[in-house]
């Protein structure tokens, strides 16, 4: 019974994969021939993009924490999203007289970032601008990491703080040095009860899922535009599929 | 040796030259016989540019232009010669208009009255002349303020270049009835009529053979050796000198296309646009008497150096400190204006430090007081935790337990009460306990933990039956790894000691072969790794999976709990279901710690309270100003 | 070279990709290799870790050499960095010697920093409703103190029965079901990020 049952859920795992990687693609290339596609307005977005020119113009330097998620975890997708916010900030901001900054808690995320960096200034023709300081570890443990992030905030001449990855309730520390420095905090997590504290001391919070509709509200391609339309399908297909089940529950039909 | 003057630069050239030699310029058309102290008698007249090598010395310069000058006036030439030596320093007002005067005379056609028989005589002298003569005249004058219209285009240019004039046989200009006339006196006619006929192009070549009137050239010819067309042209030419002698030049009549053309309010051209009464007089040249026009003299249109103008700018006191002033405003934007700095002692950091203060001292209190005037909790309250429990008191003793210590330090003070009370209860079983850890600090938190731990009777025991098998890289991939083969993942302890080759571990192959695997984490996600990637190896044997977590993790986990079937077989969350676990295996905390809980939860919900309700009263006046507005 | 090797990258990590994918769902036949493949993961993240604390060492060495105002900390976290690294090597991660660094410094310093956090976050929720004026804060500030003052027996009131009975069921139903919720949605979202990292269309690896 129980091989069924394993059986039975990796078939459905399997389904349930192929499926996601269907409708992106369907979405993908039927979305090339089509207008632009109206997004939900979500105001944090609107303040990246304001923030990153703000901080051009001023000379003033972005701070992009990516958080402190193993990418060989669940966390890591909150950690590839930011490290497309990198990117797309760095683009953007690539000839401001500070380069953005990036601090995370994790090896491995210390070295992609490094990586974007280098790689976003190398297709911008600007590689000279690249340092590799510019993305620190600053911390193993959390707290350490809250910890060694905070003096980035104060001392770096910081205008803006853009979190996103999978951050705790350390964050709070991080939000509140960002408002004793008079810089915005936009930020964006994938731990629950790190969102609520979020609620209580961000400027503007992402919560729930929108941290992963990054990069389609950023410009970074049609293919996260894609994406985001895949997640609202499944979004819609998973409430009906609750919903049916929590009625022949309710009605007895399931045991 | 006369030099040449150059007309634009006014230096003396050899007379041999035909460009100056400073500045190139032609010399021959337009060039000036320079007038030395020495010589006094020179003529001004022009040596045509055709001719080259003609033009070597005064004699030669004399034998070219002789042709001009034989039909000028040895009177005229001597008063030219007069004016330009002696009166170039001192103008005289007076003789300019003398001059000009006779130079009018000269130079204008003569006009005769209508009513009169008698030519109109201007000057005296020719008038008395004219008498001895015996004859009306017909080169009448014509008095300077008549107006020049009727003359021909060629006869204006022959007035204004005196030097310049036109060669015609003098013998069909002259009359028939002159012939009785002195020598002179039909030269001078002769000349005026040719001056009034046009002046002389200097490209012609002099034919001295020629004669321009003098009385001496025209001695040569006669009327009757001059062909017979000078003789029509003189008969077409004599009567309209005829008629002018007798009456003047009437205007013409335009026509009336024309006359509209004519501007109403130009000023007539006869008379001068401007006042010339300032002007100054020309002394020197054939322009001599005139005045408001450039002069002739090559010292007057002697061609300059152009002055030097400094290039500094004139700058005033008042520019000069409007500058400075500018300067100093521009340097200004260059820096940057530090931003004012916060004070330190603002209301949020009041606001801050009061709230830290009220949390503080009333925890503070209790722990150095040690208050248990709070009830703890009891272990049937706190679901999970007699389950808990049951789990850990239904252990095999002697057998190998695996520890994680996943989680962060600072969440020591809540967890350490639940997990001192497992270690001691462990303790009691003498389990095997292997330590390992997902997190960077998780050995040392471990190791800590273990030789801290107290005995029931709160004496600290050194218990050796524990191996530290560190820290598993690579987070969810790495426990999918112990799960599965943890030999390969963690080889060796911290010491360095390969512990699966001796008992107790050398009888574990799999993490099914621990007793019980027990996580202490604060995060949830880290719990739900170890639920999700070994909790399903652990159920094919069995073996509990047991857990203790913060408070913050225990909505996450507690659907785990209750699940059917159950993936985590016993909970312990917070400091509450640590003091009713370590009530369930009769530890009792003595400390102060759920006293000092009790009140900070209390004094925080207080705060929430109270800073809600003044914001909300402060935010009421500014919503209400809205709304009126 | 510069064309070649991004492409190689991006092959290279999408063929591990779906190997270890592969091993999931069928570990007869790509077990042996998803093993092997996750065995260089763990061992590449613990060499990531080891080139992130140089990357530390040497952003606060170039801070520590600067005039900024702050250098002493860097010096400070450099000496400590130092010394911890001579004192573990010698006395080991379970000397008597490290244990008292770990203990003296690091377990303080971090409960210190979670008190910090504790009054940080009493601090927001005092100005959360003039912060955000919305209904919505309104329900959430009751559901904190029903939690706060649910969870705990009252200093001066002892335990609040129906605050208890509130408290437990908030956290286990509504609680629990918005967390389903959102970790329904983080769960599409780490999906659709491996897709797209699986198909090569997102490339954080500098491809």
């Amino acid at each position: 019974m129980e091989q069924v049952l394993s059986l039975v859920n990796y078939s459905l795992s399997i389904l349930f994969i192929l499926l996601c990687l269907g409708l992106i693609l369907f979405y993908f290339f039927s979305g090339r021939n089509r207008p632009k596609i109206n997004l939900r307005d979500i105001q944090a977005f609107h303040h990246i993009r304001r923030e990153v020119d703000l901080a051009v113009e001023s000379g003033n330097r972005l701070h992009i924490s990516l958080g402190r998620g193993n990418i060989n975890d669940l966390q890591g997708g909150a950690a590839f999203i930011g490290l497309t916010i990198l990117d797309r900030c760095a683009r953007e901001a690539s000839n401001s007289d500070r380069p953005p900054m990036t601090s995370s808690g994790d090896g491995v995320l210390t070295i992609l970032s490094q990586d974007t960096l280098q790689s976003t200034y190398r297709s911008l023709a600007a590689e000279q601008r690249y340092d590799p300081t510019n993305a620190r570890l600053t911390g193993l443990t959390p707290l350490a990491y809250a910890a060694g992030a905070i003096p980035i905030i104060h001392d770096e001449h910081v205008s803006a703080n853009f979190f996103a990855g999978h951050l705790g309730t350390e964050i709070a520390l991080l939000t509140e040095a960002g408002e004793r420095s008079r810089s915005l905090t936009v930020a964006g997590t994938d731990s629950i009860h790190a969102q609520a504290v979020l609620y209580a001391t961000s400027d503007e919070p992402l919560l729930g899922e929108e941290l992963y509709a990054a990069g389609a509200y950023l410009g970074a391609g049609p293919m996260h535009i894609a994406s985001l339309r895949m997640q609202d399908s499944l979004r819609w297909v998973l409430i009906a599929a609750i919903v049916i089940g929590a009625i022949l529950k309710l009605l007895g039909i399931l045991p | 040796m006369t030099d040449i003057i150059c007309p634009l630069c006014g230096k003396p050239n050899p007379p041999d030259l035909d460009e100056c030699k400073y500045c190139q310029a032609p010399l021959k058309t337009a060039g000036f016989f320079a007038l030395s102290d020495q010589e006094g008698e020179e003529s001004s007249f022009l040596p045509p540019s055709g001719e080259s090598g003609a033009v070597g010395d005064q004699s030669v310069q004399a034998e070219s232009a002789s042709p001009f000058e034989e039909g000028v006036p040895d009177w005229l030439k001597q008063t030219e010669a007069d004016f330009l030596e002696g009166t170039e320093a001192k103008p005289e007002q007076g003789t300019p208009d003398e001059l000009s005067m006779q130079i009018e005379s000269l130079l204008n056609q003569p006009s005769v009255p209508e009513d009169t028989g008698k030519p109109v005589i201007d000057d005296d002298w020719l008038a008395s002349l004219l008498a001895e003569a015996g004859g009306g005249s017909s080169a009448a004058v014509i008095p300077p303020e008549e107006p020049l219209e009727g003359l021909a285009e060629d006869d204006v240019a022959g007035k204004t270049q005196p030097f310049v004039e036109e060669r015609t046989k003098v013998e069909g200009l002259l009359p028939p009835d002159q012939e009785e006339k002195p020598d002179w006196l039909t030269g001078l006619e002769a000349a005026s009529t040719i001056k009034l006929a046009g002046g002389m192009s200097p490209s012609e070549p002099i034919d001295k053979s020629s004669s321009i009137g003098e009385p001496e050239v025209a001695k040569g010819p006669s009327q009757a050796d001059l062909p017979e067309w000078v003789g029509q042209v003189e008969s077409e030419e004599n009567p309209p000198g005829t008629n002018e002698s007798e009456t003047p030049i009437a205007p013409a009549e335009l026509p009336s296309w024309l006359e509209a053309l004519r501007p109403e309010d130009t000023v007539s051209p006869t008379r001068p646009v401007e006042d010339l009464s300032a002007a100054d007089v020309v002394t020197v040249g054939p322009l001599v008497g005139l005045r408001g026009v450039i002069s002739a003299h090559p010292s007057a249109i002697r061609a300059r150096k152009p002055p030097t103008y400094s290039i500094k700018l004139r700058v005033t006191d008042e520019q000069r400190a409007r500058v400075e002033m500018m300067e100093a405003l521009l340097a200004d934007e260059q820096k940057p204006k530090p931003l004012p700095s916060q004070p330190i002692f603002n209301s949020r950091n009041i606001f801050r430090l009061v709230i830290a203060a009220v949390l503080i001292i009333p925890i503070a209190w209790m722990i150095v007081t040690g208050s248990q005037k709070t009830s703890t909790p009891q272990p049937g309250s706190i679901p999970g935790v007699v389950d808990f429990t049951q789990q850990v008191q239904a252990l095999p003793a002697g057998t190998p337990v695996l520890l994680a210590f996943d989680y962060e330090a600072g969440f020591s003070g809540e967890m350490n009460l639940a997990i001192s009370a497992l270690i001691n209860q462990l303790m009691i079983k003498n389990s095997y306990l292997t330590l390992v850890t997902t997190t960077p600090a998780g050995p040392a938190l471990a190791e800590s933990i273990i030789k801290t731990s107290t005995g029931l009777d709160g004496l600290p025991t050194a218990y050796s039956n524990y191996t530290n098998l560190g820290y598993i890289p690579g987070g969810t991939m790495g426990l999918l790894g112990l799960a599965t083969s943890p030999k390969a993942v963690l080889p060796f302890s911290l010491d360095q000691v390969d512990v699966w080759a001796i008992p107790p571990l050398n009888t574990v192959s799999t993490i099914n072969d621990f007793s019980a695997v027990v996580v202490m984490t604060n995060d949830p996600d880290i719990a739900r790794s170890w639920i999700e990637q070994v909790g399903p190896v652990l159920r094919v044997d069995g073996t509990p999976l047991l857990m203790i977590t913060s408070s913050q993790a225990e909505p996450l986990i507690r659907p785990y709990v209750e699940a059917i079937p159950s993936q985590v077989q016993g909970l312990v969350t917070g400091l509450a279901g640590g003091l009713a676990y370590g009530r369930s295996v009769g530890i009792m905390q003595q400390d102060g710690v759920w006293d000092a809980f009790s009140i900070s939860m209390t004094t925080s919900a207080l705060i929430i309270i109270v800073g809600s309700i003044i914001g909300v009263v402060r935010n009421m006046p500014t919503s209400d100003k809205k709304k009126e507005g | 070279m510069k064309k070649i090797l991004p492409i190689s990258n991006a092959i290279i990590a999408v063929i591990s990709g779906v190997l270890v994918l592969l091993g999931y769902f069928f570990p007869g036949v790509f077990g042996n290799i998803q093993s092997i493949l996750i065995g260089w993961a763990i061992i590449l993240a613990a060499f990531a870790l080891l080139l992130g604390i140089f990357n530390l060492a040497l952003v606060h060495w170039k801070k520590a050499g600067s005039d900024g105002p702050n250098r002493i900390y860097s010096i400070v976290l450099l000496i400590s960095l130092f010394f911890t690294i001579i004192v573990v090597s010698i006395s080991g991660p379970s000397g008597s010697a490290s244990l008292w660094i770990f203990n003296s410094f690091q377990v303080p310093v971090e409960i210190s920093l979670l008190a910090v956090l504790a009054v940080v976050l009493v601090f927001a929720g005092a100005r959360l409703l003039s912060r955000r004026p919305k209904w919505y804060t309104v329900l959430f500030l009751i559901t904190v103190l029903i939690v706060l003052l649910g969870s705990v027996p009252l200093f001066f009131l002892g335990e609040v029965a129906p605050l208890i009975v509130v408290r437990n069921w908030l956290a286990q139903v509504p609680a629990v079901a918005g967390a389903r919720g959102l970790l329904l949605g983080v769960a599409l979202g780490t999906v659709a990020t491996g897709l797209r990292i699986l198909m090569g269309m997102d490339r954080p690896y500098g491809g």
